[in-house]
């Protein structure tokens, strides 16, 4: 899927950060506002990074060492899921696999301070919920110090330290139990000292950052007595609530932004019990494997010599997570054909377990539970809105097959899945179910844009397997298919999924992603009032980043140095041309740079300011060229009704007027100023907000990306284009030329060349595009 | 001692530039008797048993990322405070110190551990055979026995 440029991203990296625009609702005063959220998404699995100030204390050179390599990226993935779910986590693996250090550092990411409590060792709990204590140091360390002492303390008070230790309600005395102690022990503490309770770790995490709430990591849970973990129970019975009974029955209350998180080692290591399935099902609990011998020589060549995972490998196998939500109950049938398949598949697995066909060789016993299916459900609710199919695939490995060690074990999980969802036919009813949704949420005014977006999509995918099958010149095919989908972030609009063996899946719709202010009607409006309703479709201009900042391997896909006669006749692929090496003239580069690093710092200044932007496209076919005569809107070029902007430069140039014979300074002076009049007015008549938007030629990356991938049909015409890209010198300053694109005899949409801003040529047409800046 | 020594020095050398910070020393008698050579000037030494302030050991340990100090750990008797164990966990782990409820008001102290400190715990096999924490042994970095 291709929704924006970040998810695209997320495809090949597995860890992304970016930011991106959300209206927000102020709660004091009620208003709106429009505000950049900054996120992380680890394997897909976006969170927001937290910009208060009580976040990590951590600084990024301390994660410095951390290797994102297989096994690191799947317990980030793991606890990213928690984190997103609100599901407490228990992870248990081996020591030194990085359990901790992983989850610092995702917390270190999205900047949440976290409370860490190691339970091995401990013998009570006060310093995890609290206690009294007198208020000056003196009388507290004589207290602590009484409270030490056990064997010489009186009858009374060991019996009232025993009732404390014996109530799994209770983890501290009361203040009445101090006073009494105090008093039996023969302490004078004076009317000065009062007993005061100070809260403790857990609590301090429950209500940080001005009840916000912080990450609680429980670190080698296993390890606790037996006596403790009961005592835990009681925190966990009710994960957001914690009644503290010798605090006066405080009720403390969990932050919204609260998490609980734990470790364990197996039950295999030297003093570890089991935990009860009571106690278990309190958790997401996931076993994790040990590190393979590869995987450990994997993470050593990181630390010690910088040498990464690769990211495509790290993906591959862990694979990513799809973000769009799916409310189950907005869609009922879908929600049936899930519920009939985890019915079944949730039956049979409690009597795998119970007749030990899975699990039999682990310590760490464990039961199936309907919080399971509610924990699958949650997930879905989060994750499967673009491929619930494949979400649902997931879930059951994440929540049932993770319980599991042996591979053989989770194997045997996920083969009774895909045999239920076989005999339930439930891959047939969940497309069935989403057939309609999708036209029941399709935007206003995409409707309009459906049938070029299905035919674009039709030839895109005929190019893609073309690619697929080696046909293009690019010096490697891997680095054309990488372009591509570079093209594809363009497609905001358009989602379309590839099988493994490059055929189209599936192709839907959907909005693009907004800028601040911005609605659907402005777009719609754009459209109605240059062109009729017609054309202009939603597009977001790569940024550097997207295009790897222009480097050899974007420009050697992009424009490879040579061209195949096969793409000469398509004119799908530009190609560089000899002359990109040669030094370009002296008023473009005194320093004596080639053309093809003119070429480049030009399109790299106009990236830096408009990328990311969203522009919508004038994107009616180019004609091929005879005597000047020719209309925008086929390729023929003889039907004027096709162009849907041919009124628009009529108005601004005359009724002889078509597309073709203007300078760049006729169009710039006379042609887009109009453009943008009609757009304010009408805007305004419709009383829609005021958000900043310029008309301009197109971006000369844009043009070369959208008509080499997305309208082909484009290429193969006798003709150029104007774009708005302006030559820089070597001082950054406008050199007086722009670059035009396009033209099959040397090359196709692709190809760049550029043209004195006063000039106007025959076969030189233009193309508009508006922007609405990010 | 002067067939250990060596061995020490090897072992201090290597717990100088240790990630996790802590090092154990085995010894065969009182570990208060060991001599550290090259350290035991430098180094604040806590003598932690039974009947030991915990509270007390806390501060000091508090006082050593401060500082950024060495400090030495005697272990003797049979129990290991949780407290404690707790803060030498998050030290080796994320070289980090996270203690609540400390002083009459309380507060939550967070620290960083700082690089050049280490701690060092001496103990006999029989104290740490006593030791009621599974995971005792894997807060260390580099381990000496004395022969």
């Amino acid at each position: 899927m291709f929704r924006s440029p970040e998810r695209q991203q997320m495809k090949r990296e597995p860890i992304v950060r970016f930011s991106r625009p959300e209206t927000v609702t102020d709660s004091d005063t009620g208003e709106k506002k429009v505000i950049e959220k900054k996120y992380v998404a680890v394997a897909g699995v976006e969170l927001e990074v937290y910009e208060g100030k009580e976040g990590s204390i951590f600084k990024d050179e301390d994660f410095a060492d951390f290797s994102i390599d297989e096994a690191s990226l799947d317990l980030l993935k793991r606890t990213a899921i928690a984190v997103k779910l609100n599901q407490p986590l228990l992870l248990e693996g081996e020591t030194d696999i990085g359990k901790s250090k992983a989850f610092e550092y995702l917390a270190h990411m999205v900047n949440r301070r976290v409370y860490r409590l190691s339970v091995a060792g401990q013998t009570d709990v006060s310093e995890f919920v609290g206690k009294y204590v007198p208020n000056t140091e003196g009388t507290q360390k004589t207290f602590e110090r009484i409270l030490r002492n056990r064997q010489k303390l009186t009858q009374r008070s060991k019996e009232i330290l025993d009732n404390v230790f014996e109530d799994k309600n209770r983890d501290s005395l009361n203040e009445d139990e101090c006073k009494e102690i105090a008093q039996l022990e023969g302490l004078e503490f004076g009317e000065k000292v009062q007993w005061v309770w100070q809260d403790g770790l857990i609590v301090q995490a429950m209500t940080h950052g001005n009840k916000r709430g912080a990450w609680l990591y429980l670190d080698e849970l296993g390890a606790a007595e037996p006596q403790i973990i009961v005592k835990l129970n009681r925190i966990f019975e009710n994960q957001r609530r914690l009644e503290i009974a010798e605090n006066g029955n405080r009720l403390v209350e969990g932050g919204g932004d609260f998490r609980i998180f734990a470790s364990t080692n197996p039950p295999e290591y030297a003093g570890r019990l089991p935990f009860a399935p009571d106690f278990l099902r309190r958790f997401v609990y996931q076993k994790i494997g040990s590190l393979t011998p590869n995987q450990v020589q994997e993470r050593l060549a990181f630390v010690w010599e910088g040498q990464k995972t690769d990211a495509a490998k790290l993906l591959k196998d862990t694979g990513v997570v799809e973000s769009e939500p799916l409310s189950l109950k907005e869609n009922p049938k879908l929600s049936k054909a899930i519920r009939e398949c985890l019915g079944e598949l949730f039956s049979q697995l409690r009597t795998m377990v119970k007749d030990g066909a899975i699990g039999r060789d682990q310590r760490q016993q464990f039961r199936y539970e309907m919080t399971d299916l509610f924990r699958i459900g949650d997930y879905l609710t989060a994750f499967g809105g673009d491929d619930p199919e494949k979400m649902l695939k997931e879930a059951v490995k994440f929540y049932f097959a993770g319980k599991l060690g042996a591979d053989a074990d989770r194997t045997k999980v996920m083969t009774a899945f895909d045999a239920v969802f076989k005999a339930k036919a439930t891959g047939k009813k969940i497309q069935e179910a989403r057939a309609p949704r999708e036209k029941e949420v399709e935007p206003p005014g995409l409707s309009v844009a459906r049938s070029e977006a299905e035919r674009a999509i039709a030839e895109l995918a005929a190019a893609e397997l073309a690619a697929m099958e080696g046909k293009f010149s690019s010096e490697s095919g891997e680095l054309t298919i990488r372009v591509r989908e570079l093209a594809a972030q363009l497609d905001a609009n358009i989602n379309h999924r590839f099988s493994e063996q490059g055929r189209l899946e599936t192709v839907t719709i959907k909005p693009p992603e907004l800028p601040p202010g911005l609605t659907q009607e402005h777009l719609d409006t754009v459209r109605e009032a240059l062109s009729g309703g017609k054309g202009f479709e939603e597009r977001v201009l790569p940024t550097l980043d997207d295009l790897r900042n222009l480097d050899e391997t974007y420009v050697g896909a992009m424009y490879p140095e040579t061209q195949s006669e096969a793409d000469k006749t398509r004119g799908l692929v530009s190609y560089r041309p000899s002359w990109w090496k040669d030094n370009a003239d002296k008023a473009l580069s005194a320093s004596g740079q080639t053309f093809g690093a003119v070429y480049l710092r030009s399109i790299r200044k106009e990236l830096e300011a408009l990328g990311g932007s969203l522009v919508q496209l004038d994107t009616a076919t180019k004609p091929s060229y005879t005597d000047g005569k020719q209309q925008y809107g086929t390729k023929e070029g003889t039907d004027p009704a096709a162009d849907p902007l041919l009124s628009l430069f009529k108005e601004a140039f005359g009724s002889d007027a078509n597309r073709f014979s203007h300078s760049w300074d006729d169009l710039e002076t006379k042609l887009l100023p109009l453009a943008k009049r009609k757009i304010a007015e009408a805007l305004k008549a419709k009383g829609l907000s005021k958000v900043d938007f310029e008309v301009i030629l197109v971006p000369a990356t844009l043009d070369n990306l959208e008509m080499t991938f997305n309208h082909p049909e484009s290429s193969s015409t006798n003709t150029w284009e104007w774009t708005s890209t302006t030559l820089m010198d070597d001082s950054g300053n406008d050199t007086g030329r722009r670059l035009v694109v396009g033209y099959s005899g040397s090359g196709g949409a692709g190809y760049v060349d550029y043209v004195a801003r006063g000039d106007s040529l025959g076969s030189l047409g233009a193309r508009l595009a508006v922007v609405w800046k990010k | 001692m002067s067939t250990f020594a060596p061995q020490l020095e090897t072992f201090l050398r290597a717990l100088a530039i240790d990630r996790g910070h802590l090092g154990l020393v085995v010894v065969n008698k009182d570990p208060k008797k060991l001599s550290l050579p090259g350290l035991t000037e430098g180094a604040v030494v806590v003598n932690l048993d039974a009947k030991s302030d915990v509270e007390a050991a806390l501060a000091v340990l508090i006082d050593c990322a401060k500082q950024g100090e060495w400090m030495r750990l005697n272990l003797a008797g049979s129990t290991f405070p949780g407290r404690l164990y707790n803060q030498l966990r998050n030290i080796s782990t994320m070289g980090h110190i996270q203690a609540g409820q400390v002083g009459p008001a309380g507060d939550v102290i967070e620290l960083r551990w700082p690089k050049e400190s280490k701690i060092i715990v001496v103990a006999t096999q029989a104290t740490i055979d006593k030791i009621q924490v599974p995971t005792f042994l894997h807060l260390f970095g580099p381990v000496v026995r004395e022969e």
